[in-house]
């Protein structure tokens, strides 16, 4: 096993990489931004070294200063996490010339999955289905538009190079199909540096459904069942789920074969994930591959009771896998919620400043992945995701009501953030119900804000006589002793006073 | 002492009082013993008439309250700021409509108009790039464009004023 690994990431995957790496004895080596001097993962490793300036073409992108750290510190591998290098092929190419191990996959399966166009060409060596759409990037509009209007509007312009929702658009007219090229181009031009876009067709009542694989360096590949994904806005998860509420065992096997037939066709290692969409007539159709650590992978953790980061590096130090597909059983049932800096009422748009409060919850089934802390300063230059919290149950009602109650105990001061947001999507009948797809949020948009801003009158009076309360004793104290006993403030004062007795 | 308290619409009246040295809040709907002890800056352990609630007050753009996990947006009005309303001063500052500022640091990538251009409410009228994403801000109203602030590829901090629409 490894010595020494360098993570070349931040935030919450780098501090639950290194978690697992100090659980096996391996010691951890940081990189961080100038904007990152004091982040928690700088606190958690043993050695942290500053790569750069504040954005993350210049730091967390830089490839030769991560390589000279990794020789300078003496690492035997790094870890890329997900995001940032870590589906980057000239890096994963470039520590392995370095004689340093990179956990992940070999380069070529990077450089396949991770280009769509490449994917779904050699996806067509399997008999796993592909969703229509054009093989090539878009470079001739007039063309294009011919293909969209052979598959049929509404018609989906996704990024060649990149996730996440980023450069993706809906088009449902020939009308504006010409400048939704032209956006998702630049958009995706800007995050990854690569402006092509290619077409796809957009399903019906689509579930996006992904399968967790782990493959090893002698051939054995395995699947850890699915993670139903529907709950997104702008194309980014926030809340994800296992088992999907809406497979049954049948399609559940026949997805799970697709997936490692995926995984095996581009002669995948380590963990990877195979993400499909599921129409409404229970037809899938392979999506894309990541070849990386998910987000969401706790999730899987949770019912099958595994430490994927932990595997990852037995793969990646050459072991073969510790389990077999019968050793996999779905143990109760597991629900993500992502917690980002964002303002949901306001179309959840980032959302800055100071963590001025900070109560994470705790207790029976809960976990938070997460790297916070009071005081911080949540600042515009990276992802806005604050962390993940993920609770278990023996079923999936006991699961939605627990995380219900630990989202309760949740409570971030002084940005916005998705907490409420989730709440209010556990709490809608129509999810608290079972199956639901991909249109949840744009179907339930009104009502989820509306149980967002519900002035219950007996909180409105709690929250109203604290804040009187708080303004008041605050000025008191800032005053010095409470001398002018003024009548406004004397109602405070009584209350300080017992306080103190 | 007299305040409104009000959240998103909704108001309540409340009358603070001291008796035999307990705070005590009267409303129309009742009388309520209130206790309440700051457990670390900004939380605190309230007890109404025996209930137990957990309130986290921050000030950050407005007085924001969260009671056992949900978030409000306050306004406290006290009963000199009651009475100026009722003469029909509002107190409270007034808002430009036109004045469209940054919510959010980022760069800006592409500005759609020049100062003179007739805009309808929903026109695009710049691209900022913020946490990776592209946004894309429109028109909150129809108008002329009076003046622009900033200029492409310029980075802005929140609350930066970006253009005014007359």
């Amino acid at each position: 096993m490894f010595k020494k690994i360098l993570v070349a990431n931040r935030g919450e995957i780098a501090l639950r990489v290194m978690r697992t790496c100090r659980e096996m004895g391996i010691q951890t080596v940081a990189v961080f931004s100038e904007a990152d001097r004091a982040a928690p993962h700088v606190l958690f490793a043993d050695e942290a070294y500053g790569i750069g300036p504040a954005p993350s073409s210049k730091s967390y992108l830089d490839h030769a200063k991560i390589l000279q750290v990794a020789r300078q510190a003496g690492v035997d591998a790094v870890h890329p996490g997900y995001g940032f290098l870590s589906e980057n092929t000239d890096f994963a190419q470039e520590i392995t010339a370095a004689g340093i191990v990179f956990i992940g996959p070999p380069a070529e399966a990077i450089q396949t999955m991770g280009d769509k166009t490449m994917a779904r060409q050699s996806m067509l060596r399997t008999n796993v289905p592909v969703v229509p759409g054009t093989e090539e990037p878009i470079s001739d509009i007039a063309k294009a538009l011919e293909i969209a209007r052979g598959i049929g509007f509404p018609v989906l312009i996704k990024a060649a190079g990149g996730g996440g929702g980023k450069g993706m658009r809906i088009v449902r007219s020939a009308a504006d199909f010409e400048s939704a090229v032209a956006k998702a181009q630049r958009e995706s031009e800007s995050a990854f540096g690569d402006g092509r876009v290619y077409i796809e067709k957009y399903l019906e009542e689509p579930h996006h459904i992904e399968f967790q694989i782990l493959a090893d360096q002698h051939g054995n590949v395995i699947h850890l069942n699915e993670r139903e994904c529907s709950i997104q806005r702008r194309y980014q998860k926030v809340i994800e789920e296992s088992p999907s509420p809406f497979i049954d065992a049948e399609l559940r096997e026949r997805m799970g074969r697709a997936a490692v037939a995926t995984a095996q066709n581009c002669n995948y290692v380590g963990a990877g994930t195979v993400e499909f969409l599921v129409d409404k007539h229970k037809q899938f159709y392979f999506l894309e591959m990541n070849t990386r650590l998910q987000v969401e992978h706790p999730v899987t953790e949770m019912i099958t009771g595994t430490d994927l980061v932990a595997e990852q590096l037995w793969i990646a130090a050459g072991a073969p896998l510790r389990l077999c597909q019968t050793d996999i059983k779905v143990r109760g049932h597991a629900l993500e919620c992502r917690i980002y800096a964002e303002d949901a009422a306001q179309d959840f748009s980032p959302s800055t400043g100071n963590i001025k409060i900070l109560q994470i919850p705790d207790g029976p089934g809960t976990r938070f992945d997460g790297a916070i802390r009071q005081g911080m300063e949540i600042t515009p230059y990276y992802d806005p995701m604050l962390g993940k919290l993920i609770c278990w149950g023996p079923d999936r009602e006991t699961t939605l009501n627990r995380s219900e109650r630990a989202l309760r105990e949740f409570y971030i001061g002084g940005i916005e953030t998705t907490i409420q947001f989730c709440r209010a999507v556990i709490q809608h009948p129509v999810f608290r119900q079972g199956p639901y797809d991909t249109h949840f949020y744009a179907t339930h948009k009104a009502a989820l804000h509306t149980l967002l801003v519900t002035p219950d009158p007996d909180l409105l009076l709690v929250a109203g006589s604290t804040s009187l309360y708080h303004t008041e004793s605050t000025k008191n104290r800032s005053h010095g002793k409470p001398t002018d006993l003024e009548s406004r403030s004397s109602w405070v004062t009584v209350g300080l006073r017992r306080n103190q007795r | 002492m007299k305040y409104e308290i009000s959240s998103n619409g909704s108001s309540l009246e409340c009358d603070f009082q001291v008796m035999d040295e307990q705070l005590v809040i009267a409303t129309k709907l009742g009388k309520w013993y209130f206790d309440a002890v700051e457990i670390q800056p900004g939380i605190y352990s309230v007890l109404l008439n025996q209930r137990s609630f957990v309130v986290g007050i921050c000030q950050d753009n407005g007085l924001k309250a969260n009671v056992n996990g949900t978030p409000m947006m306050l306004e406290l009005l006290d009963a000199v700021h009651l009475h100026l309303r009722d003469l029909g001063w509002d107190t409270l500052q007034e808002t430009k409509a036109g004045l469209i500022s940054a919510q959010i640091p980022g760069l800006i990538t592409k500005i759609f108009h020049k100062v003179g251009d007739m805009v309808q409410e929903g026109d695009p009228l710049f691209l900022m790039e913020a946490m990776k994403m592209e946004n894309e801000i429109k028109a909150p109203l129809s108008g002329v464009i009076q003046k622009i602030s900033i200029r492409t590829g310029q980075t802005v901090d929140k609350g930066t004023n970006i253009l005014e629409i007359g």
